[in-house]
């Protein structure tokens, strides 16, 4: 469900216990060279067809983040015609070129798990590097220059960006029915 | 976005998968997943509904 619904497991909710607990190998092709948001499609479909997949949309405002820009301004400078847009994230790094930073909020919203919207206001595509140190994520925790930056301080002094403290809308899947598949 | 339209329009009434096939997983304490996503072709292991 959460490939089918492009969600995260806690954007989903209600639904049989079982639903927690059986795992299952899936492989499916598609006639054509579909790509994410057709295979998406597809996948709803086919939950509906094996599992009796029934759902209904929720928004509910959570806390969150919306990504502003520092009093200091943006220190990213913006690329033109650089090529596609490509993100690379692991342990206390986001690595990005020709990324507009609505891509960065998505990001974000996984590292930190609340929800980041991007408030920019600021168009167009950027190059950048974020490095910070992994697991201290809240500029007030206690940080020493040996211990390198807080992923807030880094945002700020590497990027011009800030996160402030906002109520942010997150899309809820509501399974209203499921049933356990039929193995063949 | 033109997907969105031609559904609202009636003209694709339905997205299926060309083939697939749903099983219990081989090895479901393995503790982790698998993914595998290329153009035209989905392969998830291990995972829950």
């Amino acid at each position: 469900m959460r490939f089918a619904y492009d969600v995260k497991y806690d954007q989903i909710a209600g639904g049989p216990k079982w639903m927690a607990s059986g795992s299952y190998d899936l492989r499916a092709k598609a006639a054509g060279p579909a790509e994410g948001p057709e295979l998406r499609l597809m996948l709803q479909t086919l939950l509906a067809d094996r599992f009796k997949l029934a759902i209904h949309r929720e928004t509910k405002t959570v806390q969150g983040y919306a990504l502003v820009a520092a009093r200091s301004g943006l220190k990213i400078k913006q690329v033109d015609g650089a090529g596609p847009p490509s993100m690379k994230s692991y342990r206390g790094v986001i690595a990005a070129k020709a990324t507009p930073l609505a891509r960065l909020a998505r990001n974000l919203t996984i590292t930190l798990r609340t929800p980041v919207v991007d408030a920019t206001g600021v168009p167009g595509a950027f190059d950048f590097k974020l490095e910070w140190t992994p697991g201290v994520i809240s500029s007030e925790e206690p940080v020493s220059a040996e211990i390198g930056p807080s992923l807030f301080t880094a945002m700020q002094d590497q990027l011009g960006l800030k996160l402030e403290a906002r109520k942010a809308p997150l899309e809820t899947i509501v399974v209203d029915r499921a049933e356990k598949l039929v193995v063949d | 976005m033109m997907m969105r339209a031609l559904m609202a329009h009636g003209a694709l009434l339905s997205v299926a998968f060309e083939a697939a096939s749903i099983k219990p997983a081989a090895s479901p304490n393995s503790g982790g997943t698998n993914a595998n996503i290329t153009p035209g072709s989905l392969t998830l292991e291990n995972y829950t509904l």
